[in-house]
């Protein structure tokens, strides 16, 4: 029995060889998807590790607020830090090899942390000249600084100093692209850059400098109360205030990479699907071939149960080796990658110890899908009469019906005879479907994801952010002058809308609720994706997430509070995006005002008609020289956006790079493995056909087409899927984030180019691979 | 010999030579072979096992690359042919027989036919009326046509390969001991439909172990070591003729047969 594995072994090895590549791909996938799955874990266990604070708090104030924390009777412990927190920092890198813009920048004195403790340093070297600089490791992978570059500091208005990077820590509040991004310098740059900022102030600019509070609350209070206590407090005096706990923050971190595990895992999963059909496909060719070998084996005495075990083992064994050098894989490129994106992404350093129950659980399962698999599928072998195998040996799978007779069908020679083959080797052709749909549907997929995030993202963001716009532009002065520059930007060519949207916080059944405030409602796209946008004082949207947990509907009244006054607001509709949960409320200016809400609208929105890089830059160009000194800042959102800056743009750009590599991976794999079976089990057709003066290229593209007439089919259904499924798998998959009726855009042309490309694909492929056909020889017939 | 002269050279060989390697060691099978085969002849090429007759038939065929030397078919250089102009080539002047048979399982014994006709271009319906023709002139019903290769005995799936052999109208058949694996009913049909159409026209070029099978021949010519030790010219067959046996005979006991 030994035996017989060893030479069925053998003689495929080419094909097992192309079988243990795609079994390892499952797994490694599988195996790193697990890994990533982790980073909830290792966030808590640094959280705890390093002790961090309960929650912290932004305040833009310079006076003494130690008074009003001290009357919070949660707060167990605290620490308040200066800071600066420009809107907008430029780090010039190098002498200008590199310059970024960024406006989550906050910057405090090295050795300030107070309650929260030195931050765990990644890498340190205090040897470096000049003025010091810490840097957040999440700020300083995506953008590629390292220990030693000289950084030259410019924020809002004035010209900061330059100084020297000496360390990169791991800061898990202020720490991630969606978040703040926190930046320490020595103590003579800090008091240095603070005596610029009081001065930028003086002259009248949004002052910069605030406090930083870290906080602990007594225990049994939860983090969410004890947070809302204080931020009342501080609102109270009328101090600008932002905070968020740990819960928040920790989402911050890892809920971008989080999102990826979804994506990977079901594909690995599909990989798996895939990898069963082709055992199945396999082993009946297996049984077909070795027919006479098990008659003789089951004629000398072995059971079909023994000889199904020995086919079984087989496989058990292939997966055995593959699983255990795909997970192997797995964690020697789980750092790499991590190392390369995932610090950037996540801002935490993800060092992965061996982890024997993903490792192993990753194992044992797809080795028990293959061992079912492989038992399952050969149970054929027990319907099988020994002498019937002895006697008739292949001829078992005689072909009994004449599928489209030359003479009597149309169509040409080579066609008529790809179209027999297809049909004949029906194994093939349902493999080739199977796969094909699945590769199509990632295709799909990626090629939707690339159209809304690079072509036309609008629908993207707006599922991502709410409203977005082309514009920011940032401007001083009063309510009345703000509708002149309104009305004077609406005037510019290819604006559509200029409008403004502020975000206050307001209270609902006790909870804080992010709120979005507008006078120009009519200009929001927030959305919406039942009801209608809120246009009156007394009408609101509301998160469709929050919707729910408050078990409220359209057309229902809910009470919005803030400071002690409350009003009932009518519902006119849900909102969904994917930054805020699902949980924002959008109310009118006026509205806002019935509650004491006092909305600041000093950044004004300008959304414009087919825009393009150059259109803002040209319209914000003419915008300063308009407001002169009114204007504080500008952004280029919309090349933002599209840029990898821009986090869930680089992290679609990841999943399509991933997607489309491994859809071409399988699709190469399988063609193989297909073309190799079909060379060991066609070949004396082969020389027959070319001693009859078939050409190999005549026999190549009947090859080629057998494969390419199930993948038809296949290519439309899996595209047609992803047509009328992305969508819906989005709402699946992001339901939780506050997503519930994804509106991607999907377009019939990408039925047709996903389903073109894919069969371009195959054919081309495996007419590449055929070539072996060139050396199939007619006279090999002699030597039979 | 002077009669030989007025027929036309088919195919012509010049210092044919075929060498195959074997583990790393050249073995020289076809060494400097000069042969003539006429248009309308029925050529049987005999030796003993392992002399080359076969590497002979395909290299003559076009099926496989001499090493060394010409071979030139009615003027045309084959040896200077690459692989697909080679097919070319006989798919559209020969036809093949196989001790093996060779049809392809796959296919209805009628389309085994029909595809190697549909690849001279031939109209389908015409072609389907020639093939069942043919199947008639062998004696196979249309209704045995429809079935598969593996459904038929051996002699009647030979006969189905001589249809394929003949579809296309080839200038020569060549066939490799067709009768090989074939009882003696069946060997007597199969040579029964060489003879008849070579009397139609058409060459063969036939490999046999036999000497009954080597009766229908008009020319003889003995292969071993790789060269001609000999040929036996017998002029035209006619069934019943006991001095031909007796002349074949002669000639294979001169050979060392
Ligand atoms: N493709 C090949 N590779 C190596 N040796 C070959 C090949 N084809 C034939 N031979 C060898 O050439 C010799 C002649 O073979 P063949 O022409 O088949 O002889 P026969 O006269 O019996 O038909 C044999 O020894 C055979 O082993
Ligand atoms: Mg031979």
């Amino acid at each position: 029995m030994v035996k017989l594995i060893r030479s069925n072994l053998h003689k495929d090895r080419a094909v097992m060889i192309v079988f243990m590549l795609i079994i390892m791909i499952a797994s490694m996938l599988m195996h790193t998807s697990l890994l990533i799955n982790t980073y909830d874990e290792v966030y808590d266990s640094k959280a705890e590790k390093q002790d961090i604070p309960d929650a912290i708090e932004q305040v833009r104030t310079d006076d003494d607020i130690s008074g009003i924390i001290n009357g919070c009777d949660k707060i167990s412990q605290y620490s308040v830090t200066d800071m600066i927190l420009p809107a907008e920092t430029v780090f010039t890198v190098n002498d200008s090899a590199k310059e970024i813009t960024n406006d989550t920048a906050l910057f405090y004195e090295y050795g300030t942390q107070g309650i929260a403790g030195e931050h765990s340093f990644v890498e340190r070297d205090e040897s470096v000249s000049g003025r010091k600089l810490y840097m957040n490791l999440g700020l300083a992978r995506s953008n590629g600084i390292n220990i030693g570059d000289r950084i030259h500091l410019k924020m809002d208005h004035y010209n900061g100093l330059e100084f020297t990077v000496a360390g990169i820590y791991e800061d898990l509040f202020n720490g991630v692209g969606m978040s703040y991004n926190s930046v320490m310098l020595d103590t003579q740059g800090f008091e240095q850059m603070k005596a610029c900022a009081q001065k930028a102030a003086d002259a009248g600019n949004t002052p910069q400098t605030q406090k930083l509070i870290y906080m602990r609350f007594v225990d049994g209070a939860a983090h969410k109360d004890g947070l809302k206590q204080l931020r009342e407090a501080i609102s109270a005096k009328g101090y600008y205030n932002y905070g968020y706990t740990m819960e928040l923050a920790r989402k911050a971190y890892v809920g971008i990479i989080t999102l990826l595990v979804p994506f990977l895992s079901t594909f690995a999963v599909l990989m798996i699907l895939i990898c069963i059909i082709m055992i199945i496909f396999a082993i009946s060719n297996n049984i077909s071939r070795d027919i006479r070998n098990i008659g003789a084996l089951r004629a000398v005495g072995h059971t079909a149960g023994q000889v199904r075990t020995s086919l079984t083992l087989e496989y058990l064994l292939i997966g055995a080796i593959s699983t255990a050098a795909g997970t192997a894989l797995s964690y020697v490129f789980f750092p790499m990658l991590e190392k390369a994106f995932l610090r950037g992404l996540t801002g935490i350093v993800c060092k992965t110890g061996f982890r024997p129950a993903a490792t192993f659980g990753v194992i044992a399962c797809i080795l028990l899908a293959i061992v079912l698999t492989a038992f399952i599928a050969s149970a054929r072998i027990k319907k099988l009469h020994p002498a019937t195998a002895l006697r008739f040996g292949l001829q078992t799978n005689s072909f009994k019906r004449d599928h489209f007779p030359l003479a009597d069908t149309k169509g040409g020679l080579n066609f008529l005879l790809a179209a027999k083959s297809a049909v004949q080797s029906i194994g093939q052709s349902i493999s080739v479907f199977v796969v094909i749909v699945t590769v199509s549907f990632l295709t799909f997929f990626s090629l939707m994801l690339y159209y809304n995030t690079k072509i036309d993202s609008y629908k993207f963001q707006r599922l991502l952010q709410g409203d977005t716009a082309d514009a920011y532009i940032e401007i001083t002065g009063d309510e009345a002058r703000r509708q002149e520059i309104l009305k004077e930007l609406r005037t510019y060519d290819g604006v559509s809308e200029a409008y403004s949207l502020c975000f206050q916080t307001a209270t609902i059944n006790g909870e804080d609720v992010d709120t979005y405030v507008s006078a120009e409602p009519q200009s929001i796209y927030c959305g919406v994706y039942e009801g209608k946008m809120c246009m009156q004082a007394n009408e609101t949207v509301i998160g469709g997430e929050l919707a729910k947990r408050l078990g409220v509907g359209i057309g229902d009244e809910i009470k919005i509070s803030n400071v002690g006054r409350q009003e009932r607001y009518l519902i006119t509709g849900f909102q969904q995006a994917v930054y805020g949960l699902g949980e924002r409320v959008y109310l009118t200016d006026e509205g806002a005002r019935r509650i004491g809400l006092e909305p600041s609208y000093s950044i004004i929105r300008v959304r414009m008609h087919e825009p393009s890089d150059e259109k803002v830059d040209k319209l914000l160009e003419k915008a300063k020289a308009y407001l002169g000194s009114e204007c504080v800042s500008t952004d280029n959102y919309y090349r933002y956006q599209r840029s990898e800056e821009n986090l869930p743009v680089f992290a679609s750009g990841m999943i399509n790079v991933v997607f489309i590599l491994l859809s071409l991976v399988i699709v190469f794999l399988i063609i193989r493995l297909l073309l190799k079976t079909v060379f060991i089990k066609r070949e004396k057709e082969f020389g027959i056909k070319k001693a009859m003066g078939f050409t190999s290229r005549q026999l190549r593209l009947q090859l080629s087409l057998s494969l390419l007439l199930p993948a038809i089919s296949a290519a439309l259904l899996g595209s047609v899927g992803g047509y009328f499924l992305v969508n819906p798998l989005f709402n699946a998959v992001f339901s939780s984030y506050g997503i519930k009726n994804s509106d991607l855009t999907v377009k019939p042309m990408m039925i047709a180019i996903t389903a073109l490309s894919v069969l371009a694909l195959v054919f081309v492929l495996s007419f590449i691979m055929s070539r072996k056909m060139k050396k199939v020889a007619a006279y090999k017939l002699i030597s039979e | 010999m002077e009669k030989q002269n007025k027929k036309k050279v088919l195919i012509k060989t010049e210092k044919l030579s075929k060498s195959f390697s074997v583990a790393g060691k050249q073995q020289h099978i076809i060494k400097n072979l000069d042969l003539e085969i006429y248009e309308g002849d029925f050529t049987v090429i005999m030796g003993p096992s392992g002399a080359g007759k076969s590497t002979l038939l395909y290299a003559l065929s076009g099926m496989d690359k001499p090493s060394l030397g010409s071979i030139n078919y009615c003027g045309q250089e084959i040896t200077a042919m690459n692989d697909d102009a080679l097919a070319v080539f006989r798919r559209s002047h020969c036809g093949f027989v196989f001790q093996q048979i060779y049809l392809v399982d796959s296919m209805s014994i009628m389309d085994n036919a029909v595809s190697t006709g549909m690849l001279t271009g031939q109209k389908k319906k015409a072609l389907k009326q020639k093939a069942l023709t043919l199947f008639e002139r062998v004696g196979i019903s249309s209704e045995l046509a429809g079935k598969f290769p593996a459904q038929v005995s051996g002699g009647e799936a030979q006969r189905a390969a001589m249809v394929r052999a003949l579809i296309n109208d080839p200038e020569v058949v060549f066939a490799d001991e067709p009768t090989g694996a074939l009882n003696s009913a069946g060997v007597k049909a199969v040579l029964d439909v060489l003879t008849d159409i070579n009397r139609g026209g058409q060459s063969i070029v036939m490999v046999t172990h036999d000497i009954k099978s080597a009766r229908r021949a008009d020319r003889i010519i003995y292969i071993q070591d790789g060269g001609i030790m000999g040929e036996c010219i017998l002029g035209r067959y006619q069934s019943g003729d006991k001095k031909r046996h007796e002349k074949i005979r002669a000639f294979l006991e001169d050979m060392g047969w």
